[in-house]
């Protein structure tokens, strides 16, 4: 049984990286007062139960949040277009973000309005990106409404990418370079600085995303057979669409919103676990995605947190440094993409 | 035995975008019928079937599935009526046999897919009917492609409808495995009680095969058995006679 092999060793994988991700970081804490901190005893040294309270844990349920959801995205993605190059952002939903953001960043000081400072300068991004990803979910669920075709919403989608870079890149143009590098610094994405009250809410939105995808198997497994063969079992393609959409805008929106585009998982996942469980039985598919995703950008954390340094690096540089020639890799032994 | 009315149509005109390609087409399709829709290229077989199949809707007239509106079944109900293969679909061949075969099943399992022990023995059953010797946990990417076509057709098995439709199924197939899956439509049809319907450019085994043709040409269609086809001498008028020549008492086109 390759399949349950495959998911008792991802599992195995998971549980190992979540506790290297706890036992990594800056300050060196003995693994043991880590386990310790997690069976909710109090540490004698009070620095680390603090540093492990409010800073590795947030941020290691972070990592697990934005990957398995996000790789999941992807697999919805990819199914219903029946593309291996979708992706989560394939809709556009992180150039709506990154408008939204761009707008309130770069464009504050052109566009001739000041935030108040009474209002913290992080809700003020995460309320533009989530007003971003809306606006394009909004546009995106009216256009699949009227589109006969599936494949014509993947090319609107790039298309409302395009038209929204534009744009940022005009505003960057016009903008200061404290301003850009503002920017840029929300583009790389960031896992750390997430409240508990924050994590709630991404949980909820990744919970939801995560239910309504348990309810796509059977509608995606039809799919993989193309819309007339799924429509002709019984399968309503309209409402799987907009159900698939829904749950892909709510998930991308709210990782965006919180943690920046997170480039790479969503794409490469699906991939690297079909290889790994040899199926595209979304029963076994999704788990596994899930599992897999959380996985992988626990150690991108990991990698990024440079251990035993001062420093850390970008997650998104991590994630595609590191995850591209992987993918690369895999695909060239492979030699055809199990899709 | 009086044979129950699977499918007929009233005055049914299809065609794309308003335009008529055939117009009045009245057919009826009983159980246990083996229906061949023959005519050239273009000629609006495909149209035909996706009309009747609803993946296009219907300029004027009716079709009725069981004596009822077919419009007037949901799609899951309709699915348990009426199973359908498609030419040329662009199909992911990652799952296994079994897996393919299982999704036949669709229309009859729980919100999540789960198989009982029923649907189990459905899929292993449809598999032996069309001669499946491979284990079926093989994957469709390792079958030839006359293979496929019987998964395809034991995936349509399992659905279990009483009404099959099939668009071309014997493209891409040699001689003896086009004969093959022509003497599977068969015996589904007549051990299984089921209307067969399908399209196919093989007009000789279709007249020696099935009980009744559906000839399309011209724009309008004959339908009737091979013999009562013959003689109204629609067959003759088919093809350039100085090309191609139908025997009547044969039933055979011949050169």
């Amino acid at each position: 049984m390759q399949t349950s092999k495959s998911i008792l060793l991802l599992s195995f994988c998971f549980v190992a990286l979540l506790l290297l991700s706890l036992s990594l970081g800056s300050v060196y804490i003995p693994f043991l007062e880590v386990l310790k901190a997690l069976s909710f005893q109090t540490l004698d040294n009070e620095t680390w139960q603090y540093i492990i309270q409010n800073y590795r844990l947030p941020k290691t349920i972070t990592s697990i949040l934005v990957g398995g959801a996000l790789s999941l995205c992807g697999l919805l993605m990819q199914t219903l277009f029946r593309n291996p190059l979708a992706g989560p952002y394939v809709l556009g939903l992180s150039s709506g973000a990154s408008l939204g953001v761009a707008l309130v960043v770069l464009g504050s000081s052109s566009l001739g309005f000041v935030l108040s400072a009474e209002i913290s300068e992080r809700w003020v991004i995460v309320l533009a990106s989530s007003l971003g990803s809306f606006l394009v979910m909004l546009s995106i669920l009216a256009t699949a409404k009227r589109l006969k075709d599936t494949m014509a919403l993947l090319i609107v989608g790039l298309m409302f990418s395009s038209i929204t870079s534009a744009i940022v890149n005009v505003l960057s143009f016009f903008s200061s370079s404290d301003e850009l590098q503002k920017y840029i610094f929300w583009s790389l994405g960031s896992l750390g600085n997430l409240s508990w009250s924050e994590i709630g809410l991404l949980s909820i939105c990744c919970g939801l995303g995560i239910l309504l995808s348990i309810i796509l198997i059977k509608p995606l497994n039809a799919l993989l057979m193309g819309e007339h063969y799924a429509t002709s079992l019984g399968i309503n393609i309209k409402q799987t669409r907009l159900l698939v959409i829904t749950a892909t805008c709510l998930v991308a929106g709210a990782i965006t919103a919180f943690t920046g585009p997170i480039a790479f998982i969503g794409l490469a996942v699906p991939h690297l676990t079909r290889q790994l469980v040899k199926t595209t039985n979304h029963i076994i598919l999704v788990p596994s995605v899930v599992l897999f995703g959380a996985s992988l950008l626990l150690l991108c954390d990991s990698i990024a947190q440079l251990p035993f340094s001062e420093l850390s690096l970008p997650i998104n540089a991590v994630t595609s440094i590191i995850g591209a020639p992987v993918v690369i890799w895999l695909l060239v032994k492979q030699k055809y993409i199990r899709f | 035995m009086e044979r129950k009315m699977i499918l007929h149509t009233e005055n049914l005109s299809i065609g794309y975008q308003n335009s008529a390609i055939i117009n009045n087409i009245n057919i009826a399709v009983n159980q246990s019928e083996l229906i061949g829709v023959i005519g050239i290229n273009g000629a609006g077989k495909s149209t035909l079937l996706k009309t009747i199949s609803q993946m296009e809707t219907a300029i004027s007239g009716k079709v009725f599935l069981n004596r009822k509106p077919i419009e007037s079944y949901d799609l899951k109900s309709r699915a348990r009526q009426m199973g359908l293969v498609y030419a040329n679909q662009n199909i992911n061949k990652t799952l296994s046999i079994a897996e393919v075969i299982a999704l036949g099943r669709h229309p009859y399992t729980n919100w999540i897919g789960k198989l009982t022990r029923e649907d189990q023995k459905q899929i292993v059953n449809a598999a032996r009917d069309v001669g499946i010797t491979k284990p079926l946990n093989t994957k469709c990417s390792n079958l030839s492609d006359g293979q496929f076509q019987k998964v395809m057709i034991a995936r349509v098995i399992a659905q279990q409808t009483p009404l099959i439709i099939l668009d071309e199924p014997t493209t891409h197939l040699d001689m003896y495995h086009k004969i093959q899956t022509f003497k599977l439509l068969q015996n589904i049809s007549e051990q299984k009680n089921k209307a067969v319907i399908f399209a196919t450019h093989e007009i000789n085994l279709s007249l020696q095969l099935c009980d009744k043709i559906i000839l399309i040409h011209e724009g309008s269609t004959h339908f009737g058995s091979p013999k009562k086809l013959a003689s109204t001498g629609i067959l003759n008028q088919l093809f350039p006679s100085n090309m191609i020549k139908f025997d009547e008492n044969q039933l055979l086109f011949k050169l």
